[in-house]
């Protein structure tokens, strides 16, 4: 039955879900917002951040919050090298190459792990019970996930607006000539850049296991890149804090869409909402390309 | 009239012959026919990926759905055919499928190619990889053309014509047809680059503000070639669906197959009709080693091998030949 | 003779808080050749930007042989005869020179056919002595031939207006001379407007029977070259910071 707490405890929801699809959305832009490089692998590192967060509680007992931290660092040390040992190359030329390298660098990921741990869905259960929203059950896990994502979207936005580095990416990204002339080192500072990014994505990934239990498995991130661009696209693609807020509203449009299709029992209500959210990027794509949220 | 003048275009003609020795070799020789069948639709479809993205330059991930679309299109079409009491001609229906096929890829990339060939690369790209995801969660969650289940017209034909009819169309037939859309596909390429469109996509390709100020109509022109890549690889689809009789979603929209389109036509070099032809031969072989030796792992080592070329080897074999024989008439025969 | 070419009634265009272009009234005929003079921020680049239709106007409208053309796009400008060569030359730098003239030539609205298109540039080619290089890539040509072949591709379409963004700046009194004469002898040929965008380089009214003194965004004196360079209010702005 659908009544006003119904809809409140899925709007809710549904912004737990939409802080989380923000984290994860934000490496994507602020890739592209510094780098102009698209990162059209961009699920495999959230998968990889899945995997990251099976494997610490399945052999070390570690949660998912702990187990994010250290799926950080390993997707910062993936940025670095991938930097250093491949789109350094890149950057600057055609958009066709760092296009094609990215999508090749997720197909990669998705191999690597299809090899190593097998194409057989994974998952697992952190069992912290649920409370109680307005008489509905919501998994205690989820409200965990969805305030940590916004504690480290908070650490993002003071890193990059308080401190010297955080100042020094952003002059790159208003001006990289300019800011090469007042001494940044402009090639240290997109390494960085692409550091901090795919680390935000593959953390956002290890959480990922805080909202679904299941279904950990290679090609898990196709549906996370499609989303990722959505809420980019709606957010404004430069832009990493639009696409936080645009993954806030993206959370409660896609709940509410899941809640009215399984009303309405028009076919299968999770593929439909796929469907929909391709269909969205179509949507703005036409009508404001720059994104709702970009002044 | 169209006067032939073989000096001028016997770069194609060289091509074709070529293409046509190679069929040969797959009718005469029955221990070719699975190698080179799988070559073929390889080739074609890397033809038609270089169509579009070769040209313009801009990458369209999305060739996966625009084959599906016509594997479903084309499928449903024989299904619907040949469920009425008296089914047509095997030539009609055929025909029908194609035209299907093509129709319904023709109207998905005018609308998705509307609104997004306006757009810079980048959103492109968003646009076409959400493509594939789109259609297979339409087509599941909706249940239309058998949904999950997949579509099959295997038992369709059989009813329809007898066992010895259907297994020359599912075999032989099929790769005919497939041929024929690479064909068809060449020639379009050949050209689009001898035309005022040609040269047009080619100033878009170096500078695409600047060719706009200098008179290039550049989004309906990249528009266009978007539009018949896309309907050619819609036929493409009718031509598989033709051959495997059977369509299921998650192989459908495999992801396999973009990649290696993808590798096919950067190994043979962007933009050229020859290029696809050679990529498409060198990769076949070595994917028949690999699958003999290392089953299951032919992304593994694709993936790389496409980082690789990307970084060090953009332009191709043909690519490289042609820049390596610059003015010769080894650059005026590698089209 | 002397008919209307290219009207501006009342041209504005703001962008952020400045005017660049203030209330722009004129009229340029068939066949003149006139330069718009300026000192930077002016608004010169501001207004060849509006006439090539990169923007849309904030106020005002641009009639084109009679034709409203306010609110077309660049490319459909080139069709009717407006081209452009730029100060800074972009060619297509992986073309050759002649590959790069022939888009020039292929993209009006007189020439179609891809053979004509040769023809016509190679003629082109010949008129700004660039034949010779015609097979070279683009981007191996020096600065100075870089500037032969953007003029060589804005002369190509034969247009009706030419628009020369100070394609003369940074090179020696000889070589201005030279690519000057080369301009006023083909328009004088094929009939086409010229209007020179002029910041430093004064040694180009020479050549031009009108120039245009545009001072924030504003039509501040229209009348012959002298008469304008001696009058007090270019002297005052311009103080000196005049180049022979």
């Amino acid at each position: 039955m659908v009544t006003a707490e119904y809809v409140l405890f899925v709007t809710i929801a549904g912004v737990m879900l939409g802080t989380f699809y923000g984290l994860a959305t934000i490496g994507l832009s602020f890739t592209f917002g510094i780098l102009r490089i698209l990162n059209s692998g961009h699920g495999s590192f959230v998968m990889i951040g899945a995997y990251i967060s099976y494997w610490c509680f399945a052999l070390l007992g570690l949660s998912p919050l702990v187990s994010s931290l250290l799926a950080f660092v390993i997707g910062f040390f993936i940025g670095f090298a991938l930097y250093h040992g491949l789109i350094s190359r890149v950057l600057g030329g055609p958009e066709l190459i760092s296009l094609v390298l990215m999508f090749a660098f997720g197909i990669f990921l998705q191999e690597v792990a299809k090899f190593s741990w097998s194409a057989s869905p994974r998952g697992f259960t952190w069992g912290l019970g649920s409370i109680n929203i307005f008489g509905y059950e919501y998994p205690l896990t989820r409200l965990i996930g969805g305030v940590v994502s916004a504690v480290i979207v908070l650490v993002l936005y003071v890193f990059l607006f308080r401190t010297k580095s955080g100042n020094a990416i952003r002059s790159v990204v208003e001006d990289p000539e300019g800011a090469a002339l007042c001494g940044v080192d402009v090639s240290r500072v997109y390494a960085f850049s692409l550091a901090i990014a795919l680390g935000l994505t593959v953390a956002s990934g290890a959480l990922s296991t805080l909202f679904v239990s299941g279904g950990i498995e290679p090609y898990m991130g196709d549906p996370y890149t499609t989303r990722a661009f959505a809420i980019a696209v709606l957010g404004g693609l430069t832009s990493p804090f639009g696409s936080f807020l645009a993954g806030l509203l993206f959370g409660i449009i896609e709940n509410v869409s899941y809640m009215l299709l399984s009303l309405a029992e028009v076919g299968n209500p999770f593929s439909m909402t796929r469907f929909l959210t391709f269909a969205m990027i179509l949507l703005v794509l036409l009508i404001r390309p720059q994104g709702l949220l970009k002044r | 009239m169209i006067v032939l003048d073989i000096r001028a275009h016997r770069s194609l003609i060289i091509l074709f012959l070529v293409s046509l020795t190679l069929l040969f070799v797959r009718v005469g020789i029955p221990e070719t026919r699975q190698v080179l069948s799988i070559l073929f639709f390889y080739i074609a479809l890397s033809e038609v990926f270089n169509l579009f993205t070769g040209l313009t330059l801009y990458v369209c991930f999305g060739y996966v759905a625009f084959v599906a679309l016509g594997m479903y299109g084309g499928g449903a079409t024989i299904k619907y055919l040949l469920s009425i009491s008296s089914p047509p001609p095997l030539a009609l229906v055929l025909a029908c499928a194609f035209a299907v096929a093509g129709i319904l890829a023709l109207i998905l990339a005018l609308a998705v190619g509307w609104i997004s060939v306006r757009l810079k690369g980048a959103y492109f790209a968003i646009a076409t990889i959400g493509l594939n995801e789109g259609l297979k969660n339409l087509i599941e969650g909706t249940g239309i053309w058998g949904g999950s289940s997949g579509l099959v017209i295997a038992n369709d034909l059989i009813q329809a014509y007898n066992y010895d009819t259907f297994i020359f169309v599912t075999s032989e037939l099929a790769d005919y047809l497939i041929f024929t859309v690479y064909a068809v596909t060449i020639l379009c390429i050949y050209l689009v680059i001898k035309s005022r469109l040609g040269y047009g996509l080619a100033a878009l390709r170096e500078d695409e503000e600047a060719a706009n100020v200098m008179g290039v109509n550049v989004v309906r022109y990249k528009l266009i070639v978007f539009v018949i890549s896309a309907t050619l690889a819609g036929m493409l689809g009718a031509g598989k669906m033709i051959k495997d009789v059977a369509i299921y979603p998650p192989q459908a929209f495999a992801v396999s197959y973009t990649v290696e389109a993808i590798v096919i036509s950067m190994l043979g070099g962007l933009g050229t009709v020859t290029g696809p032809v050679i990529g498409g031969l060198i990769y076949g072989i070595l994917k028949y080693e690999l699958t003999v030796s290392f089953p299951g792992l032919q992304l593994l080592a694709l993936a790389p091998a496409l980082m690789a070329m990307c970084v060090m080897f953009p332009y191709g074999i043909v690519g490289w030949l042609r820049r390596r024989f610059k003015g010769s008439k080894i650059e005026s025969l590698l089209i | 003779m002397s008919k209307e070419l290219l009207r501006l009634e009342n041209v504005s265009k703001s962008f952020g808080g400045i005017r660049a272009l203030n209330n722009v009234n004129l009229i340029i005929k068939e066949g003149e050749k006139l330069a718009i003079i300026g000192p930077n921020g002016a608004g010169k680049t501001t207004l060849f930007n509006a006439i090539s239709g990169v923007f849309d106007l904030d106020s005002g409208r641009i009639f084109y042989l009679g034709k409203d053309i306010t609110k077309l796009p660049p490319f459909k400008r080139k069709y009717l005869g407006i081209s452009r060569a730029f100060q800074i030359p972009r060619p297509f730098a992986g073309m050759t020179v002649l590959d790069n003239v022939v888009v020039g030539a292929l993209f009006s609205r007189d020439i179609r056919d891809i053979n004509e298109a040769r023809d016509r540039a190679e003629e082109i080619l010949s008129l700004v002595g660039l034949h010779s290089k015609k097979d070279e890539l683009a981007v191996n040509l020096t600065s100075p031939e870089k500037k032969l072949l953007e003029l060589a591709r804005a002369l190509a379409p034969r247009p009706k207006l030419l628009l020369l963004d100070e394609i003369v700046a940074g090179i020696p009194p000889a070589e201005v001379d030279k690519i000057m004469s080369l301009v006023v002898k083909i328009s004088e040929r094929e009939n086409i407007s010229v209007v020179a965008l002029v910041e430093h380089v004064m040694r180009v009214l020479r050549y031009v029977e009108r120039a245009i003194f545009l001072h924030e965004g504003r039509v501040m004196m229209d009348d012959t070259p002298d008469k304008v360079l001696n009058s007090e209010v270019v002297k005052d702005i311009y103080l000196g910071k005049v180049y022979e």
